[in-house]
């Protein structure tokens, strides 16, 4: 696994597609973003050469923290070969003639559809998160006007509500995905709708990570170092997936795992859904066989 | 006749893309002193560092305030080369400038935002003579640093930490400051906790 260099930028578009007012209209909102952690900035979001729901808002906003120099990865549910992450790949090589690469190490900018890498991310990384819902409180309450003002009165009483229901339903929190976290004791996030695997991945990242919403027009953000805290109870607390198997081509136990399907008789594998995580990891245990 | 207009980024995409992201740094890392390398000029009695933030960050959408000392220079340049309407009324201002010593009574007339919308709040840039993160500096904690962060800074007026403290109290409301040096700029945001050695 290596980097794919810096390409031939086509000079039809300015650097990175969006023009530089935009770009200083969203880098305003990040700035607001970093300074108020978990809080999400409203911002104008235009229309972008893809559909709402392929990463609108995520693609804005890498598209205007990236410099020349930049290498990027872009992943859709850990993996770097989707359709999703290739074109995103491309659509960032054309318009900014960025190098790319699938490695996590060598990314300075990652962007990503639904995982954060099982790698620990380093101080010099920007993990840029695509996001179709940002409000938390939006399917509890579905007016704007009044989530406003349940994050301006720290009125969190409803989510925990709705965890306690979970509970009362099912005998356990049976939320799996978009698990709420309280940012630095004060707002309530959608953690984008990551499974709750990679929730404790975002308390105290060396990361900077950065959220972008393009349909519902919102920016927010995690400085590096920021407490991240999942919603629990003292007697139900925060608890992560866990599988009976190792995925079965790496062998790895410490990582998520995607169930496939690999025939039509009901046969199926568990396998790492970060496919540079595994690949790297076969590397390494067939350099050590030799 | 006026004195010629100084050049702004000869190469803006790269250039503000490359500035904007010691910007993101610093926000992201409260107190960490950032080099400047982009080479630009001074503006009237705005230094490099406040001439480069002018650049990367202000357009028709965020009112400028200067101070007196920036002068009528400073001014023309950011209505040329941003295009950002220059606003005495600093409550207007998404953007202040502060070429000299600012006073404590000016800095608290600016935009904190309201419970709603905390992030309809100034963005200040104050000039200093000197920033260093040496170990008899202030020391710094809050989300950005993992531990702490000591920062000394040369030219602040005094009580300005026990003003930026007390001011710390309001979150999530708040103004968010960078420290615009000669050739660096580190970032305190509205988050960053106070210490001020002993």
């Amino acid at each position: 696994m290596s980097i794919e260099p810096a390409g031939c930028r086509d000079s039809g578009y300015n650097f990175a597609y969006l023009n530089e007012q935009t770009k200083k209209m969203i880098r305003r909102a990040l700035l607001k973003a970093v300074a108020i952690p978990g809080y999400q900035v409203p911002f104008a979001s235009r229309e972008m050469p893809m559909p709402y729901g392929w990463g609108t808002g995520g693609v804005q906003v890498t598209a205007s923290i990236l410099t020349p120099e930049d290498v990027l990865k872009v992943i859709d549910q850990g993996a770097d070969d989707t359709t999703n992450a290739v074109s995103i790949r491309k659509f960032f090589r054309r318009t900014a003639g960025v190098a790319t690469t699938e490695a996590t190490a060598q990314a300075t900018v990652i962007q990503t559809r639904h995982r954060i890498p099982e790698r620990a991310l380093g101080p010099d990384q920007i993990l840029v998160y695509q996001v179709p819902i940002p409000e938390p409180l939006r399917f509890l309450e579905p007016r704007e006007t009044e989530t406003r003002k349940m994050h301006a009165f720290e009125d969190y009483g409803l989510m925990h509500v709705k965890l306690y229901e979970d509970i009362s339903q099912h005998g356990h929190i049976a939320t799996t995905y978009a698990y709420p976290v309280k940012v630095e004791g004060r707002y309530v996030m959608d953690p984008s709708p990551t499974p709750k695997f990679d929730n404790p991945k975002m308390d105290n990242c060396a990361a900077l990570q950065l959220f972008g919403a393009g349909r519902e027009k919102r920016i927010y953000a995690l400085p590096p170092f920021t407490s991240v805290v999942s919603l629990d109870f003292e007697d139900h607390p925060f608890q992560v997936q866990a599988w009976e198997h190792p995925c079965e081509l790496c062998g790895a136990r410490d990582s998520y795992l995607d169930e496939v399907i690999i025939d039509d008789k009901g046969g199926r594998m568990f396998v790492c859904s970060d496919t540079d995580y595994c690949a790297s990891r076969r590397m390494a245990a067939s350099e050590a066989a030799e | 006749m006026a004195a010629a207009l100084k050049p702004g980024f000869s190469d803006p995409s790269a250039e503000s893309a490359r500035c904007f992201r010691v910007l993101l740094n610093a926000m992201s890392r409260p107190g960490l002193v950032q080099p400047i390398t982009a080479g630009l000029p001074s503006a009237g009695g705005l230094n490099p560092a406040s001439v480069m933030i002018a650049l990367t960050l202000c357009d028709h959408e965020s009112p400028v305030w200067l101070d007196a000392s920036a002068g009528d220079e400073a001014a023309d340049y950011i209505r040329f080369h941003c295009g950002a309407p220059i606003t005495a009324d600093t409550s207007a201002a998404a953007f202040g400038f502060f070429a000299a010593c600012p006073d404590r009574h000016v800095l608290n007339s600016f935009a904190i935002g309201s419970p709603d919308y905390p992030d309809a709040s100034a963005t200040l840039v104050i000039q200093v003579e000197d920033l260093s993160n040496g170990p008899d500096g202030v020391m710094l904690t809050g989300p950005g640093i993992e531990t702490v962060h000591r920062l000394a800074a040369t030219g602040l007026p005094d009580g300005f930490w026990t003003w930026l403290n007390t001011s710390d109290r309001s979150f999530p409301l708040g103004i968010d400051i960078i420290l615009a040096g000669p050739n660096c700029l580190t970032a305190l945001p509205r988050t960053v906790r106070v210490e001020e050695a002993a």
